[in-house]
């Protein structure tokens, strides 16, 4: 399950960030990639919302600074 | 293989016409197809720039996404929010560095607006009502001030109640309750808008309610990214976008044909006959008759209607006439193909008698088998995937956006009888001997004159859908119409034909200008094909020449730019006396005549009466 998390926020960092999805890997961050935003914070937030079926909040997505982020913050809320 | 799965919901989306449902994509799904979508978007791009109240970058992908879908891609600018005036009233801003096709004004209550709701009880109704008819007035500002500084057509939101509101739950029994004054100040809109050219409202309260105002916000998007527009609330309002977008871009479909059997009524007439048949105000004949009174609806703005069905023509043709609970009779058809052939046979054949595209037809049949016929034989016939259960067929019709019109001119709601007089037409052509004797005995009368507001909105759907009998098939927008009919140097010229069976309506238009020199160049000539061979086509180069000369012209021009439609005129200025003018080279594959504007000039044809 951890591996199929961890490639799935991939996925999804890849789309919303327009980055090849092969280039994106779990150390990736918002320093690697300058299309890391303010904007696509939010972007992401949504995109992470309907992909997992769980509920980002603000304060959440502040922690959104790198994919291993994204899937610490998952982890937490899909305890299994 | 998230990717296939998400490309083959995309293209049943396209194939089936239908797309207002989206078919379950995520936000990282749109972000990927849009991203792949632009890229492929070529010339006939449409640059919209959003003025939005709210941060609407998040709407990008949901307007790529949806404006392909409805086949006119958009490229889409986002100005900062809540900007308007500074946007559109500089003219070295980026707005108009941008050279924007179309301007989208966005405001929304919360955000302009903000203690109106708050403070309603406080101040009261009249204030609210002066505080609401001042931003009325300062929005349709805007879009003048849009409207005479460019070109670019304009879409303005209309507003509704914010969604992140505590409304009093009896509030809609207050009849100054902020709900009426909300719906009078969107009537203002619509009233105001419908005096300024290439402007419209674009349904934002109505958006709001397909999707379901609850599952339209996300309040931590509103407190967090100022923009409070769910996934789902983004996608349901991109598609309006789109819709209305193709609505004035795209020509609408002309002719809906449809089959009889499981389609019009339940059961079969040869099968289960005249009693057996399922059509009243009970289920299941209620569904059939509720799709009955949608296409009759259709007839009223401006769709012809034909039948094709597999049947004995005379046992269904009695089912229709005779029927108690019947909505739609035998006269309501424009044409009626009932026989054992073929559906695509029959297609062809209808397109033929109306005169019309093939690529103009739609077709509604409740066979799967047939419909992949069609399909497969026909490409260019939109065939709407209807789904199994009869019930939700009404909402898969309506949301065809090949029967979606911009707005309906006079004609449009006269057309199917005008159709119907065509028939006796036809009978009377049977029964008398000459083409002559027939076109005497037709007693046509004519009127022409040139383009005013009474006018513009015919001539310019007529420039915008006519593809046989038009000499140049150059499209303008309405804007471009009404600047040249003020120009004194061109003449936007039309002409009106009535006959013993009825008004056919504004049917001729025609642009000419004053190319120097004494030349006077035909740029516009086109007639609906419904006149066709009835000499209207030498009365209206006639009055066009009369126009010319009166201008001072001696002589006059016309140029042939061959389409793959316009074959039926390529012949047209050498039948009317006009000779090759080799020393004129337009280019490509278009031919320019000339003729003199001396005494010979082009004559009216007397067995037409000038009005």
């Amino acid at each position: 399950m951890t591996t199929d998390r961890l490639s799935r926020v991939r996925q999804v960092v890849a789309d919303v960030l327009g980055a090849p999805v092969e280039e994106v890997n779990s150390t990736t961050s918002h320093a690697d990639l300058p299309a890391w935003d303010s904007l696509n914070i939010v972007k992401l937030a949504m995109a992470v919302e309907a992909e997992f079926r769980v509920t980002i909040t603000p304060d959440d997505a502040v922690n959104f600074t790198s994919v291993q982020a994204i899937v610490d913050v998952l982890r937490e809320k899909t305890v299994g | 293989m998230a990717g296939a799965r998400m490309m083959t919901r995309m293209r049943a989306g396209i194939g089936e016409g239908q797309v207002a449902v989206a078919g379950g994509m995520t936000p990282a799904e749109f972000e990927r197809l849009a991203r792949r979508l632009r890229k492929q978007n070529g010339e006939s791009v449409t640059k919209l720039a959003v003025l939005a109240s709210f941060s609407a970058e998040f709407m990008a992908p949901y307007l790529v996404v949806a404006g392909h879908r409805s086949g006119v891609p958009i490229e889409p600018w986002f100005g900062p929010f809540n900007q308007f005036e500074q946007l559109v009233l500089d003219s070295a801003s980026d707005l108009w560095r941008n050279r924007p096709d179309v301007i989208w004004l966005a405001p929304r209550l919360e955000d302009v607006e903000p203690d109106l709701l708050p403070e309603f009880y406080q101040v009261g109704p009249q204030t609210a009502r002066d505080r609401l008819s001042a931003l009325v007035q300062r929005v349709i500002g805007l879009v003048r001030r849009i409207r005479a500084e460019s070109g670019a057509t304009v879409f303005l939101s209309n507003f509704c109640l914010p969604q992140l509101s505590t409304v009093y739950v009896l509030g809609a029994s207050e009849p100054s309750g902020l709900k009426h004054l909300i719906a009078e100040a969107n009537r203002q809109l619509a009233q105001d808008l419908g005096g300024i050219i290439d402007a419209w409202l674009l349904d934002y309260e109505g958006a709001v309610m397909e999707c379901g105002a609850t599952r339209w916000v996300d309040a931590k998007l509103h407190y967090w990214a100022r923009t409070g527009i769910a996934p789902l609330g983004l996608e349901s309002l991109a598609s309006k976008v789109s819709r209305c977008l193709a609505a004035i871009k795209r020509p609408a479909a002309k002719c809906v044909v449809i089959d009889l059997d499981n389609t019009l009524w339940g059961g079969a007439i040869g099968d289960d006959g005249l009693d057996g048949i399922k059509i009243g105000h009970d289920y299941p004949g209620n569904v059939f008759r509720d799709i009955q009174v949608f296409i009759k609806g259709l007839r009223s703005r401006g769709f012809l209607l034909a039948i094709a069905s597999k049947n004995e023509e005379q046992v269904a043709l009695q089912a229709l006439e005779s029927h108690p609970d019947m909505v739609l009779r035998h006269g309501d058809f424009a044409a009626s193909f009932i026989n054992w052939e073929p559906k695509p046979v029959n297609l062809r054949r209808i397109a033929a008698f109306l005169n019309i595209g093939i690529d103009s037809l739609i077709f509604i049949d409740d066979n799967p088998v047939e419909r992949a016929q069609v399909r497969a034989e026909l490409p260019m016939v939109e065939v709407p995937e209807l789904p199994a259960d009869v019930t939700r067929w009404l909402d898969t019709l309506q949301r065809v956006e090949r029967l979606d019109r911009a707005a309906l001119t006079a004609e449009d709601a006269r057309r199917g009888d005008m159709y119907a007089a065509d028939a006796g037409r036809r009978q009377l052509q049977e029964s008398t001997a000459s083409i002559g004797e027939f076109l005497q005995s037709l007693g046509m009368i004519a009127e022409v004159g040139v383009c005013d507001a009474r006018t513009l909105d015919r001539i310019h759907q007529l420039i915008q859908k006519t593809n046989q009998f038009n000499l140049t098939s150059r499209r303008y927008t309405k804007d471009e119409v009404r600047r040249m009919a003020d120009d004194p140097g061109r003449a936007v010229a039309w002409l009106r034909l009535q006959d013993r069976y009825g008004d056919m309506g504004l049917v001729c238009v025609g642009i000419i200008a004053d190319a120097g020199g004494g030349t006077w160049e035909i740029d516009t000539l086109l007639m609906s094909c419904r006149v066709m061979d009835r000499q209207v086509e030498r009365a209206f180069l006639a009055y066009l020449a009369e126009i010319a000369r009166d201008r001072g012209g001696k002589l006059l021009r016309g140029v042939y730019v061959p389409t793959p439609k316009n074959g039926p005129v390529h012949g047209f200025f050498e039948a009317h006396g006009f000779a090759r003018d080799t020393g004129v080279v337009n280019g490509g594959e278009s031919v320019a005549y000339c003729r003199a504007l001396d005494d010979e000039i082009v004559l009216w044809p007397p067995i037409i009466q000038r009005q």
